[in-house]
């Protein structure tokens, strides 16, 4: 079996009253691409947010690419939680749905900073790695133009050579395509195709079923802020998964 | 006029370079004092916070020439005596540090949040994220207001002739007594005044375009 990257238990987090998770478990290894789906509201972005710690969740036990944290509920979080926090960030990265990308920095910039300022690597060496991940999302030629410059497909892709150049362990895609034009989420798409194919650790948040029958190798689903499936790929888009889940495929 | 203006000219060149000291060394020192104050403002830490709302509460709720009076005048009863210009400075450094704060809080708060995320989610920390990230663009959002607040400060610095400093409006007073040409004379200062607030805002207006240039 392979190494696990992550290895979350007994996630719960509330935004006031409104429980976005009730204690949710999750293991995900190397290697593996999996895709979460589920309605608006059922707490899969969260999820996703929360194993970063971009949002703090309320308590649960979390082991993100061998750096652990333990939430107790009403307990603020230790110096040294706050170190693992910084280090697993390190390990992990993150694509957003808005892109996210830094408008002052050209789009090389925007892949090299990260090298740059947390990895402090010269910057002539960084520039080498940023030229070679903008060629590999097919965007070498726009190096030196401005997020403002570029379609929402090129920010994405960019966003996606920014977290490649950190050389993450595990990459969070937080519904990748959702604010792109049909037409456009193809190139994105195609970029994370590839990089399923070459065995990077994915975990996705979408509404691409397409994507999710294509590429993952297990597709999780969420409903009311728990995980009711669990399943490969294969047996998700067969029959017999279940009521729920045929009722949900067939609404997408 | 001409006849007048070439008289106080000697004069006139050294006020105008006092009121600039005075004006340009007050934003600088109150920008650097209203930076930390706007980050103590939106800390973590809660008497870091509260000390922040107090400092702008003060320094914004009280007139200026009673901060400048009350350093010059007031302080010597405590021992502490500055002399006129580093009074003026001072009042003016610690009265423009509670609006430019304010100005980069506005900034800070207007960069996208999701800009903190990204940042954050590769790992790097407050400071960094901070002076690669945020402040960039915080300061382009800011500044329009910080150039009206640079505009409003050379102005403002004419307030320091009450402790003695002789800047431009002081030189007015004293040549139009000394002439008894108040009218002229004070036409003359308005107008320097209004000359400099001119170049101030040709250079904003130049700073803004270069800085809004990549943003479309």
């Amino acid at each position: 079996m392979n190494q696990k990257q992550i290895d979350v238990k007994a996630l719960v987090k509330s935004f006031g009253d409104n429980a976005v998770l009730k204690g949710v478990d999750l293991e995900v290894f190397a290697g593996e691409v999996v895709v979460i789906l589920g309605p608006s509201g059922s707490g899969k972005t969260t999820l996703l947010r929360s194993l970063n710690f971009l949002e703090q969740p309320d308590s649960g036990k979390l082991e993100i690419c061998g750096f652990g944290v333990e939430v107790i509920a009403g307990k603020k979080l230790s110096r040294t939680d706050k170190q693992q926090i910084t280090r697993l960030r390190q390990k992990t990265a993150m694509v957003f749905q808005s892109f996210n990308l830094f408008p002052h920095l050209t789009a090389l910039e925007n892949v090299i900073e990260g090298l740059i300022s947390v990895k402090k690597i010269p910057r002539n060496e960084a520039v080498d790695k940023g030229v070679a991940l903008l060629e590999q999302v097919g965007l070498r030629e726009k190096a030196d133009s401005y997020p403002a410059r570029l379609s929402g497909g090129q920010k994405q892709r960019v966003a996606i050579a920014r977290a490649l150049s950190m050389d993450p362990e595990v990459i969070f895609f937080d519904e990748p395509t959702s604010a792109l034009d049909p037409e456009l989420r193809d190139e994105v798409l195609g970029v994370m195709r590839n990089l399923a194919d070459a065995g990077m650790t994915m975990l996705v948040v979408t509404h691409e079923i397409k994507f999710a029958r294509e590429a993952a190798d297990r597709v999780i689903f969420m409903e009311g802020g728990v995980i009711i499936n669990d399943s490969s790929s294969e047996l998700f888009f067969s029959d017999n998964s279940g009521e729920r889940i045929q009722q949900f495929l067939r609404r997408h | 006029m001409l006849e007048l203006f070439l008289r106080s000219l000697p004069l006139l060149q050294t006020a105008v370079l006092v009121t600039l000291g005075l004006g340009l060394g007050a934003f600088v020192l109150g920008c650097t004092l209203g930076l930390c104050i706007a980050l103590m403002r939106n800390s973590d830490v809660r008497l870091l916070r509260m000390f922040a709302f107090s400092y702008v509460s003060i320094f914004r709720g009280t007139p200026l020439l009673v901060q400048i009076l009350l350093i010059y005048f007031g302080l010597p009863y405590y021992g502490i005596v500055l002399a006129p210009i580093p009074s003026a400075l001072l009042a003016l450094s610690l009265f423009a540090a509670a609006y430019l704060s304010e100005n980069f809080r506005s900034g800070i708060s207007g960069v996208d949040p999701g800009q903190w995320e990204a940042a954050q989610s590769m790992g790097m920390g407050y400071w960094v994220c901070l002076r690669r990230i945020i402040l960039p663009q915080a300061f382009r959002i800011a500044l329009p207001p910080l150039g009206s607040r640079l505009i409003g400060l050379i102005k403002d610095t004419s307030l320091a002739s009450t402790v003695t400093v002789v800047e431009l409006t002081r030189v007015g007073e004293q040549v139009g007594a000394s002439t008894f040409r108040y009218m002229e004379m004070f036409l003359m200062i308005g107008m320097i005044y209004w000359m400099i607030n001119q170049i101030l805002t040709v250079l904003q207006t130049y700073l803004e375009g270069r800085m809004t240039r990549r943003y479309r």
